[in-house]
């Protein structure tokens, strides 16, 4: 009995896995975190000389599961750095996607995102995955 | 070309009859005419510099002083809505509109014509700014950040805020630049000043020293011509000819001209007494009946023969003639006739001695002649020649009358009496011996 419970825990886990992904035929492979970090938070827009477009998600629990694992900010920090951002006129907020329109965004090179493992497509190559 | 010389010579002639108190005056006159157009240049750059400082005290530092402020006030505003924001306070956002009036009131205040084009750019600027900010603001804490359009609204806001956050700091730095530029040109003109004015002062210092050297060479000059002029009329022998050179129209001319006429005067004077004296000496030696020498002559030149037959052993010799029978002219046709007779008898005489030889009268009827380097016989045959003459001549009134003449020849003992002497008592014996005849003194 407690195995199983703790066999689902553990499938449950395994399952809220974030990976950030890309198109297969972008021009960079493996990002590290930190890496991942600026992108999102506008510190950077490249990699390698290469321009890339982080992409949002409106999945209110995947992102904020983003924020905490991958950005190490609670959302409510990621929104006042994002309006800080606004408010001393550097970058404006960006759009919010659905899945769909991720998926349609991907189809451009360059352009990464972040979905649960298990949501990956076949067009799409890990680029970042979080343990 | 003629015009220019004509100018030139009045204004030497001007110059020439300048008192010489003026000539030097002349220096610092010509100095200020020099120097006169640099200090109205510096007078007008001081009015610019006064110009310059008004405009700084009360435009510009103003206008920085708000700048300022402006720049300060907005991000006070910025601040202040973004802890609203992140505060989730809508209330909060209108606790700027404070600030925000007084960046307006601020900008309204400006007393610059020149900034009056950025004024109203940035008041525009902000107004949609600040508009823009309060309105997305709200939406954002109403929709928790999650909105459709939260990428353009927040774009348009970040644009809005770089435009006025630019707009102000633009004011600031260009009122500082603007004030910057003014001082600088201000220290500028006052160097500008400092320099010019030594450069003034020296110029004037220059200018008179050289008028003042001219003048003084020019006098300097002209006191010399007087010194020598002076030196010229005052050497050698009187000359009334020469008169001072007329050297200027000033003091030293005026008296050299009262000098001048001084001379002319003393000229006319001199020639006065000049045909005076000679007059006066004739005079004192003519006998003024006869027009012949009178003793006083006579004697004169006896003593001069004397002196020059002891030195020279020249000889001379004296004849001493007498009118016979004159004084019964007198008593018969008057004394008026008997002046007349003299005065021919002295003309007969006259006309019929050699060049060498002086007529005098002696006396009454008596008449000498002085026979110059002549010897007894050359007298002798000079009064034979007299008697011919006078025996010849119609005398008027009275017709022909006789002489007797006595000769005496100088010897080494002889003075100026026994000359005479000798020679009186040869006529008496001709006077003696019948009249009419030549005796000589042997």
């Amino acid at each position: 009995m407690k195995i199983i419970v703790l066999l689902l825990i553990i499938i449950n886990f395994l399952n809220a896995q974030i990976v950030v992904v890309t198109n297969k035929n972008s021009h960079f492979k493996e990002i590290p975190k930190d890496i991942i970090q600026y992108i999102y938070l506008a510190k950077t827009n490249n990699i390698d000389d290469i321009k890339v477009v982080p992409i949002l998600s409106s999945d209110e629990k995947l992102h904020n599961e983003f924020c905490d694992k991958v950005l190490c900010k609670s959302p409510s920090q990621y929104n006042s750095y994002w309006i800080r951002l606004v408010f001393t006129g550097r970058k404006p907020i960006a759009k919010r996607y659905d899945f769909n329109d991720v998926v349609k965004k991907l189809n451009e090179l360059n352009t990464i995102a972040y979905i649960n493992k298990e949501d990956i497509k076949e067009e799409w190559k890990i680029i970042y995955e979080d343990n | 070309m003629k015009i220019i010389k004509h100018s030139i010579k009045r204004l030497l002639f001007f110059y020439h009859s300048l008192s010489i108190l003026k000539k030097f005056l002349l220096a610092p006159l010509f100095g200020i005419i020099f120097v006169f157009p640099f200090y109205v240049f510096i007078f007008l750059n001081t009015s610019n510099m006064k110009l310059n400082m008004n405009y700084i005290n009360s435009e510009l530092l103003p206008l920085y002083e708000i700048s300022c402020d402006n720049v300060l006030l907005l991000e006070k505003i910025v601040n202040d809505i973004n802890s609203a924001v992140s505060a989730k306070e809508p209330e909060w956002i209108n606790y700027s509109d404070k600030n925000a009036d007084k960046i307006r009131e601020n900008l309204k205040n400006n007393r610059s014509k020149k900034y009056n084009k950025d004024i109203k750019e940035t008041t525009e600027a902000f107004n949609e700014y600040y508009k823009t900010v309060g309105d997305v603001s709200k939406k954002i804490i109403e929709n928790d950040y999650r909105y459709y359009n939260i990428d353009s609204d927040t774009k348009i806001l970040v644009n809005n805020y770089n435009k006025v956050d630019t707009l102000l700091k633009n004011l600031k730095s260009k009122t500082k630049k603007d004030i910057e530029n003014n001082i600088n040109s201000l220290s500028d003109n006052t160097r500008f000043i400092l320099l010019n004015g030594n450069l003034v002062f020296f110029i004037w210092f220059l200018v008179s020293i050289v008028i003042i050297l001219l003048v003084y060479k020019d006098i300097e000059h002209k006191i010399k011509r007087i010194v020598n002029d002076s030196k010229d009329i005052a050497r050698g022998d009187v000359d009334f000819e020469k008169r001072l050179c007329i050297v200027s129209y000033d003091e030293l001319g005026q008296i050299i001209k009262s000098i001048n006429i001084f001379i002319n005067k003393l000229h006319k004077s001199h020639k006065e007494l000049s045909r005076a004296k000679e007059k006066l000496d004739s005079l004192y030696i003519i006998d003024r009946l006869t027009n012949v020498y009178n003793r006083i002559k006579i004697d004169e030149i006896i003593d001069a023969e004397l002196k020059k037959q002891k030195r020279y052993d020249f000889v001379f010799s004296v004849i001493l003639i007498d009118i016979d029978y004159f004084k019964q002219i007198n008593d018969t046709y008057g004394h008026l006739v008997g002046d007349v007779v003299l005065k021919e008898f002295a003309s007969v005489l006259k006309n019929n001695i050699r060049d060498v030889d002086f007529l005098g009268r002696w006396g009454g009827e008596e008449f000498i002649i002085l026979c110059i380097q002549t010897d007894q016989n050359g007298a002798l045959a000079l009064a034979e020649h007299l008697k011919v003459k006078i025996e010849e001549f119609d005398f008027t009134k009275v017709g022909n009358k006789t002489a007797s003449f006595g000769v005496a020849t100088c010897t080494q003992n002889d003075n100026a009496k026994s000359i005479v002497e000798n020679a009186d008592k040869a006529l008496y014996m001709a006077k003696n011996g019948g009249r009419n005849m030549v005796v000589s003194y042997n």
